[in-house]
């Protein structure tokens, strides 16, 4: 998104990618562009603040997904050390032993 | 494409350790070597509690400073009412993990509900959905866990419901001569 000056004059343009291209859309000039342009700037306020919910969250989820993995193990093997062993997903207690 | 992990070598090798032993007849050598790395080896009950700690804090530092204390209370509440006192060792690193889960979940559903409210692509609306769904598995994963260490190892621990089903059936509670407390996930 922005602003170029051409001949003295501000013409407000929006710049999106196309298959690895900049494609730059001409907006306009004066109060109509001035609108414009605050509108995408509070669009891009808000993509930011999402990123940045998503960035913290997936950083949370990633450690959260390690304990499991971890704690997981922990009782595995806790419980194979008590003599149980897992048989088509459950936990069964050795017979003679 | 690998999944990413902030898990040392050390404890994916521990990991892989447990799948390798976890048949119907293990060497007898190296269920001694389980029990040994399980009693002696602190580091790996240690890094799963920071990552719990790292994980809580990060998460009570996302929610709004005036409700912190009460959502620190229900979760001193929550590890009460699942015996964290009397519980070992074990017991004890998944019942903070539930409160982490739990946690998480608190916190998820409160940014679903604030970032939806708001203009949102459906893109970001599924992808906060998502998020949601895999906080409630997560929190009923850890849940079951509890119950499945308890049902074996302490078969007169207390009732875990989930809703309204009673997910433990370990020890024969009589009506009158023993209260089962219950806990529940309705949250």
């Amino acid at each position: 998104m922005g602003w170029e000056k051409r001949r003295g004059r501000h013409y407000y343009y929006r710049k999106r990618r196309e298959g690895g291209r900049v494609i730059s859309e001409y907006v306009g000039t004066g109060p109509a562009a001035e609108l414009a342009a605050a509108s995408d700037g509070l669009l891009q306020e808000r993509r930011a603040k999402e990123r940045k919910a998503r960035a913290e969250s997936e950083s949370v989820e990633m450690i959260l997904d390690d304990i499991q993995a971890l704690t997981q193990a922990l009782v595995r093997a806790t419980l194979i050390a008590e003599g149980y062993h897992t048989h088509r997903g459950q936990w069964r207690k050795k017979r003679h032993g | 494409m690998a999944k990413k992990t902030t898990n040392d070598k050390a404890t994916q090798e521990f990991q892989a350790l447990v799948g390798e032993i976890n048949h119907e007849n293990p060497a007898a050598m190296d269920v001694v070597a389980l029990r040994q790395a399980l009693q002696e080896d602190k580091a790996l009950w240690h890094r799963a509690g920071d990552l719990n700690y790292l994980a809580h804090q990060q998460l009570m530092g996302k929610l709004p400073p005036h409700i912190r204390e009460g959502v620190h209370l229900r979760l001193e509440a929550l590890q009460e009412e699942l015996g964290y006192a009397e519980s070992p060792a074990i017991e004890r690193l998944l019942i903070e993990q539930i409160g982490t889960c739990w946690l998480n979940l608190h916190v998820t559903q409160l940014f679903c509900a604030v970032l939806t409210g708001q203009t949102m692509s459906m893109k970001g609306v599924e992808q906060w959905e998502r998020r949601l769904t895999a906080a409630q598995r997560r929190y009923l994963k850890v849940i079951e866990m509890l119950t499945q260490v308890r049902r074996r190892l302490r078969p007169n621990a207390m009732q875990v419901n989930i809703g309204t089903q009673q997910v433990n059936v370990a020890g024969k509670v009589e009506a009158g001569k023993r209260k089962a407390r219950s806990v529940t996930s309705e949250e």
